[in-house]
């Protein structure tokens, strides 16, 4: 019952989030973000790994139109292909982050007492560490690898997900329908996968679009310290690290990297913006 | 604040904690990861127990009841 009555409401909330520019821009540059990463080997001739030894830090001209970096490697189409890690960093770990999380919350909410403890003191631990530093620290013990670094990000947004799932489930269980159906003698996986986990995913679903553009920052940061993806993989981070050594003979290298990262995060940013007004009209 | 050290400190070369820490793990030198870690985490939980006492007496409505 919830599920249709979300999906018929859908309609007018697209609507009602392009009518608001600052969402459309943000839909819109995610868009740009998405179509970059799927069509990437259609929008540009050239390879990313590929060296290119004629044409060596060339600035932007029309056969590159963002110029190449110090093997000749084109930079546009570095950015494209570092627009997939990105995305795939992005999604793997809010997704993971999020199914846990929200399992973890959920349960620790619903059950209570010793479990509800020791789940939410573990995500206090967590929390204790500032986020980029505890991805790093993850990263180093784990060795560098784009896998290492989605586990990473994922452990780091854990609690932000199990809290919410917790005090949102707090709210819920103890409303009527939840005591319905406990009287109906539903057991609690049934009673908080069907019941209370629809009723909690909104506000969940907001968070996660909010730190899918920390997460991107968090991968640039990992990549940008040689711990994300490894060379030749093109990622905005470590294009950005490449970029500082010619600083002085090809700026462009570190501008349009840095603005891919920029311009990404800011369309993620208002989308999650966006999310927010949509789902809680009590805050605008 | 503190993770965005990290990078500021290699980027700059500055000798500060978050370039220890960014050595140490080039250098698989563990135990200075983790001291290094352990150090920034006890800063970072210092400095909000330090903001939230900051807040109730700038506030007295949030103090504990």
């Amino acid at each position: 019952m919830n599920a249709s009555l979300a999906l018929r409401s859908r309609a007018p909330r697209l609507a009602a989030m392009l009518a608001n520019r600052r969402a459309a821009l943000g839909l819109f540059l995610v868009g740009l973000a998405v179509f970059a990463a799927l069509f990437a080997p259609l929008l540009s001739p050239y390879l990313p790994d590929k060296p290119d030894f004629v044409a060596i830090l060339k600035g932007p001209s029309l056969a590159h139109p963002l110029g190449t970096d110090d093997l000749g490697r084109d930079v546009f189409t570095r950015i494209l292909y570092g627009a997939r890690v990105s995305l795939l960093v992005g999604t793997f770990s809010v997704a993971s982050a999020l199914v846990l999380g929200a399992a973890l919350g959920s349960i620790a909410g619903y059950v209570g007492g010793w479990l509800d403890s020791i789940i939410m003191r573990l995500m206090d631990v967590i929390f204790a560490f500032p986020s980029v530093l505890l991805a790093l620290a993850i990263t180093a013990v784990l060795g560098p690898s784009l896998t290492n670094a989605i586990l990473a990000i994922a452990v780091v947004n854990l609690p932000v997900f199990a809290r919410i799932a917790r005090a949102q489930t707090l709210v819920v269980r103890n409303l009527d329908y939840v005591e319905a159906k406990r009287a109906l003698g539903f057991g609690p996986v049934n009673i908080l996968t069907r019941t209370i986990l629809p009723n909690i995913a909104a506000p969940l679903i907001v968070q996660g679009s909010l730190l899918f553009a920390s997460a991107i920052i968090t991968e640039s940061y990992l990549s940008f310290l040689g711990l994300g993806a490894q060379p030749p993989t093109a990622t905005w981070g470590n294009m950005l690290r490449n970029s500082i050594a010619f600083l002085d003979l090809a700026p462009w290298l570190a501008w349009f990297s840095g603005m891919a990262i920029f311009v990404t995060v800011l369309g993620f940013n208002l989308v999650g913006d966006a999310l927010r007004d949509l789902f809680d009209p009590r805050e605008t | 604040m503190l993770g965005g050290v990290v990078i500021t400190e290699t980027v700059f070369s500055w000798p500060g904690i978050g370039k220890i820490t960014v050595d140490a793990i080039f250098a698989r030198d563990y135990p200075v990861v983790q001291g290094a870690v352990l150090i920034t985490a006890t800063l970072f939980v210092l400095i909000n127990l330090m903001t939230d006492i900051i807040y109730t007496l700038i506030d007295p409505r949030l103090s504990v009841a």
